[in-house]
């Protein structure tokens, strides 16, 4: 409860220091001071031509600081009190420097351009490292970028874009060893089934089990042998990868650290 | 150096272990494996132990020859014999029964002989299953049997059915058994980054006695051993001294193989079973494999020779013989029967077909 009444208290901070600026908040809030004064025209213009050419909303915000809200309730947030005007959608790209997390949040509408994990790694696979590199410039830009690309490809398609599926060889494979496997080994049963001609090994029957006496046990120690295998290293997992931990009904996206 | 040392194999790989009298430890050259130098000593002590134990176990005899009586001359007078004029089977029966033909070959001309050589049975298990109950057995085990082509169920006839005393020696024992093991222990570290395994390893040497009663084996070379090892078990409570009237009807096999000759299989059984009896008792360990073959020395030991009831049934199938046999005591039907090629192929095709098309459903799932 404590930390959504933090979220609520920045969300309207945010939103009461950008509309003394303008009538409706910038896609561009820099609160975290990032950027330098062209870069900021830089990447204002450009998210600005992706808004005007699909009517989105896809904006980019900067905090230094959230507190101990989690960036994928907080963008969420983004969408559903300040970024909510794009007739065709909202995005929007939230940036935290102090916990270095990054956020891309959608609402329900470009939930079905930005398609799950696929649609959200296209445009942070590709922004995020520029973020490791501490070019914040280049991430946006990035980002607008790719968020063009995947508009036009749904407008094109009338579809998210999602990767196309390669061709399942190692299922193929797999299935025709089991099958041949299962074969064999059910063949080898039904062969087994029509006769039932087969010698004994051992004289069992005819053991008087009471009979059995053990008269002398002695065990020697021999040697020891020590293998070591070495444990598979938890795999970094690449730039730009996300989790989807705050994707709901509502809101599409995924964040990540970098 | 090359005189003063001792030289004995690695027990862990086998290779050549070279050490100088007096070192404690000794590291294989070729495996890296540390072992101590009393326990190679000791080990090889205990095996050629084990060794001389298996030696004397060869040469210990059975008494065969308390086996089986004399006739006497009346009960000699109701025997006849017949031989074979085609594969020489020698076949026994009583004065009233006739042997038509041979049950083995189906050869009709079947010689009278000299009843001679044979001994007198100890024990005889009675036919207890009719020959109506025999075919009708033979029917019941064609049932259920997938592979088995049409044309063989559909114009199927016996050819040939016949009763037959087969004649088997049955071997008692007590033994005094000793077995080597190997043994290992296993112990699963996780050091964080590494997962290490050590495995320690025991030699487990284990002696006891055991008692085995009438272990049999058939006498008879014609009389397939698979066959009658399958049969098997027979009920020795209705096991009754031998006395010619049982024969009535029945032909006997006389016996070819002898006592001295099967003992040979009865102790083949024996080994096995003595072997796993001692394993059972090698506990605490992961993994327990036998290291060679148990060596066992009989102490007292018996033989006795007896007739047992055969049904062999001969059905005739695209001009092969199929050959049937069933236990005339328990009922037990054993054979092989003739396997339809086409039928085999459509169930594997079937078989690979379902099974690719789950597998590829659920790989493609996970994958
Ligand atoms: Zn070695
Ligand atoms: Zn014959």
């Amino acid at each position: 409860m404590k930390k959504l009444l933090i979220i609520l208290t920045l969300v309207a901070a945010l939103l009461l220091s950008a509309a003394t600026a303008l009538a409706a908040t910038p896609s561009l809030v820099d609160k975290a001071h990032l950027l330098t004064a062209s870069e900021r025209a830089q990447v204002q213009a450009q998210l600005q031509t992706v808004e005007q050419k699909y009517s989105i909303r896809c904006a980019v915000v900067t905090m230094g600081s959230i507190g101990n809200a989690k960036p994928g309730i907080y963008a969420n947030q983004l969408i559903d009190k300040v970024f909510n005007d794009g007739p065709n959608g909202n995005i929007v790209f939230l940036q935290v420097t102090d916990q270095r997390q990054w956020y891309i949040s959608t609402d329900r509408k470009l939930k079905d351009v930005v398609v799950g994990i696929p649609g959200t790694e296209y445009i942070s696979k590709a922004a995020v490292p520029y973020l490791k590199k501490g070019d914040e410039a280049g991430a946006y830009k990035t980002y607008a970028k790719r968020v063009d690309e995947l508009m036009a490809y749904y407008q094109k398609h009338g579809k998210g874009w999602q990767p196309e599926k390669e061709f399942p060889w190692l299922a193929v494979v797999g299935a025709l060893v089991a099958g041949v496997a299962v074969a064999s080994a059910y063949k080898k049963s039904l062969i087994a089934a029509m006769s039932n001609v087969c010698r004994e090994v051992s004289a069992d029957a005819y053991l008087d089990q009471g009979s059995f006496n053990l008269e002398n046990e002695h065990d020697t120690y021999l040697y020891t042998k020590v293998t070591s295998t070495p444990k598979p290293k938890q795999g970094h997992r690449g730039a730009g990868s996300v989790s989807t931990s705050s994707s709901d009904g509502g809101h599409g996206g995924g964040g990540g650290g970098y | 150096m090359a005189d003063t040392s001792v030289s004995y194999k690695c027990l862990c790989c086998g290779a050549p272990l070279s050490f100088r009298p007096g070192a404690e430890k000794v590291t294989c050259e070729y495996c890296g494996t540390e072992l101590e130098i009393k326990t190679v000593e000791e080990y090889y002590a205990q095996k050629e132990a084990a060794a001389a134990a298996a030696q004397a176990a060869k040469e210990a005899k059975w008494d065969t020859a308390a086996a089986g009586n004399e006739w006497e001359q009346q009960e000699a007078e109701l025997m006849k014999a017949f031989t074979c004029s085609s594969c020489g089977a020698e076949i026994v029966c009583d004065a009233n029964t006739m042997a038509t033909e041979c049950c083995y070959c189906g050869n009709p001309t079947m010689l009278p002989s000299r009843f001679s050589g044979m001994l007198k049975p100890d024990y005889i298990i009675p036919f207890k299953k009719t020959k109506e109950e025999a075919v009708a057995a033979l029917k019941k085990f064609y049932e259920g049997k997938p592979l088995l082509p049409d044309a063989f169920t559909a114009n199927n006839r016996v050819e040939a059915i016949q009763g037959m005393y087969v004649p088997f020696w049955l071997f008692d024992a007590n033994i005094d058994a000793q077995g080597s093991y190997k043994a290992s222990r296993s112990m699963v570290v996780d050091t964080g980054d590494a997962i290490m395994t050590s495995t320690s390893f025991y030699n487990c040497q284990r002696q006891g006695c055991m008692k085995f009663e009438r272990i049999p084996v058939d006498g008879s070379v014609k009389m397939d051993d698979a066959f009658m090892e399958s049969i098997e078990p027979f009920d020795y409570r209705e096991m009754v001294p031998f006395a010619t009237g049982y024969m009535a009807g029945y032909l006997a096999d006389k016996y070819d193989v002898d006592a001295d000759a099967a003992v040979l299989r009865a102790d083949e059984r024996i080994n096995k079973s003595a072997e796993l009896c001692l394993a059972q008792t090698v506990n605490g360990y992961d993994s327990v494999q036998p290291e060679n073959d148990c060596a066992f020395v009989k102490g007292a030991s018996g033989v006795h020779y007896a007739m047992v009831p055969v049904w062999i049934l001969t059905t005739r199938y695209k001009d092969t013989p199929y050959t049937f046999m069933m236990n005339g005591q328990t009922g037990e039907v054993v054979g092989s029967l003739p396997i339809d090629e086409s039928k085999l192929r459509n169930r594997m095709l079937m078989a690979f077909v379902i099974t690719v098309v789950i597998a590829f459903g659920v790989l493609y799932s996970i994958l």
